[in-house]
């Protein structure tokens, strides 16, 4: 049993877009989004496109990677289309026919507008996991989460909690497999029997997967101890993040597009 | 019939078109009664082989029985038995007897506690005294055999194991080697490691693996006739077996290489001609 690698991985190149500042793609990210509800025609939409073609090149990151999201999407499209286009004995001219169920030009219109703005969605928000690392990710959300330190909000805290987490994944994706293989080895089979039976086969997987990571826990947690980490406040940066002249001026032009779309698109 | 690979070879695909050839032309053979010693480096190709030869992994050249049948086969199943780097993370079960009794619960075999206590015994750990306690309060050493034992309850005729000793104490050492040396009565061993020193005594043959291909492979005898080969892998004699053979060197007369320190000190004694 192999565990997928996930779409949205950072991909490590060098190019203009994973070198901005992560708050300002989750600025970008936010307008786009913003600005993608607010166009409503084929038109705007098709801007958007290009757009988002525009920074796929920019980032070099391969076109392949940077659209594999969409075919996790492909139930959801599917469902989008039919949803849209389909009538139950419609009483207008339609496109196809069949018996009672028919497929009208309207309806095809707005499910394929949908459907493209959801496709879209997905590769441009995409592009934030792809370009930045998730140590600039949870960085940038600690600072734009800060004016909520002022009402309590743990935001150090939880920086460092999403931190770990993430750092955690592929490890914990690793350990797992290698479970699977040593329990395999010991004549455990995962692909036998009722559905009870399969799940009750995970048990040998499931257990020492929790009893290593609980105990790794520990051991970063005493790790971090001996390091003298006493939660978020007042700790500065390795590597701090500043928002230099160009990601201010691509916040600007983002802004000024997404006041654009709402004005003309 | 025995546990035969034959030139075989394996690269990992890296999404490259070369890929990475982690294993080049090894041919290996293990019967009953056999303790074979593959050592080398990290990177040298030592835990791949062992996953070809569990038929973990399929060789991209070569080939590889169990006993004439291919070790993925189904038949095979239960014929190799597999002790992975640090076994005791795998524990589940609420004792350790059912923990090692799980093996042949799979296998359907008709008496798994039965098995599991003659493996716990054979480990040194009293399965009366063991057998009911919980696997996550032993000690290092006497996990790692409780985990070892578990590959033992199935009753396999090959038995593989991915340093079986790393990060053990001294006696903890000793008694996973006591163990080995037991089990190889009704089975074949294959140890993979980068530090082999202790079972060198025992080995019946060794191979030394260098950037995945054979660098040494031979008895004991020829290792330390003309060890360059391996130390040319990056692998050390220990110290013991080097004094021994600088001794050799030097015109004296000693019967046989030993890592016994006292017998080894004695030979020396002996040799140089002097009471003391």
């Amino acid at each position: 049993m192999r565990i997928p690698s996930t779409f949205g991985q950072y991909v490590p190149v060098d190019s203009p877009v994973h070198a901005l500042d992560a708050r300002t793609k989750m600025g970008v990210i936010a307008a786009f989004t913003l600005g993608l509800f607010l166009a409503d025609g084929f038109f705007g939409l098709a801007a958007f496109a290009v757009a988002v073609a525009a920074v796929v090149r920019v980032s070099r990151v391969p076109g392949r990677i940077a659209f594999r999201g969409v075919r996790a999407l492909g139930l959801i499209l599917i469902f989008t289309l039919l949803a849209h286009s389909l009538r139950w004995e419609p009483a207008t001219v339609m496109l196809v026919r069949f018996g009672p169920l028919g497929i009208d030009a309207e309806g095809l219109r707005t499910g394929v507008f949908f459907a493209a703005r959801i496709v879209l969605l997905m590769v441009g928000t995409s592009l934030l996991t792809l370009t930045t690392t998730p140590v600039q990710l949870t960085d940038g959300l600690e600072s734009v989460m800060r004016p909520g330190a002022a009402l309590g909000l743990p935001t150090g805290e939880i920086a460092m909690m999403l931190t770990i987490a993430l750092r955690f994944i592929p490890t914990t994706a690793q350990e797992a497999e290698r479970v699977i293989i040593a329990q395999s080895a010991r004549g455990a089979r995962f692909d036998e029997g009722s559905l009870l039976a399969r799940v009750r086969a995970y048990v040998p997987v499931l257990v020492p997967l929790f009893v290593n990571l609980f105990r790794r826990a520990e051991d970063l947690a005493t790790a971090m101890d001996a390091r003298c980490y006493r939660g978020g406040e007042g700790r500065t940066r390795l590597h701090a993040a500043v928002m230099t002249p160009g990601d201010w001026l691509v916040l600007l032009v983002c802004g000024t597009g997404l006041v654009m779309t709402g004005i003309w698109l | 019939m025995p546990l035969l690979a034959e030139g075989v070879s394996y690269t990992y695909e890296t999404g490259r078109a070369s890929g990475v050839e982690a294993v080049r032309d090894v041919s290996v053979s293990v019967d009953v009664g056999d303790l074979v010693v593959v050592a080398g480096t990290t990177g040298s190709g030592k835990s791949t082989l062992l996953r070809l030869l569990a038929g973990l992994l399929v060789p991209g050249g070569g080939s590889i029985t169990v006993d004439g049948i291919a070790p993925g086969a189904r038949e095979a199943r239960g014929a190799i038995a597999i002790v992975f780097q640090n076994p005791e993370t795998q524990f589940f079960a609420e004792t350790l007897r059912s923990d090692v009794a799980f093996g042949p619960r799979n296998l359907r075999r008709p008496d798994p506690e039965g098995d599991a206590d003659r493996a716990l015994a054979a480990v040194n750990l009293e399965p009366a005294v063991y057998g009911p306690r919980s696997p996550f309060g032993l000690s290092g050493g006497e996990a790692r055999r409780g985990a070892i034992a578990g590959a033992l309850a199935m009753g396999a005729r090959y038995l593989l194991l991915d340093e079986p000793t790393a990060g053990l104490d001294a006696e903890g050492r000793r008694a996973v080697r006591a163990a080995l040396a037991a089990e190889r009565a009704s089975s074949g061993v294959v140890v993979v490691t980068h530090d082999p020193a202790e079972f060198l005594d025992d080995a019946s043959h060794v191979i030394a693996l260098a950037g995945g291909g054979v660098a040494f492979s031979g008895g004991v005898d020829a290792l330390y006739g003309d060890p360059s080969a391996y130390e040319g892998a990056g692998l050390a004699l220990p110290p013991i077996v080097r004094v021994q053979l600088l001794a050799r060197g030097r015109g004296m007369s000693l019967p046989e290489v030993t890592l016994d320190a006292d017998a080894a000190a004695r030979a020396l004694l002996a040799a140089r001609g002097g009471s003391r």
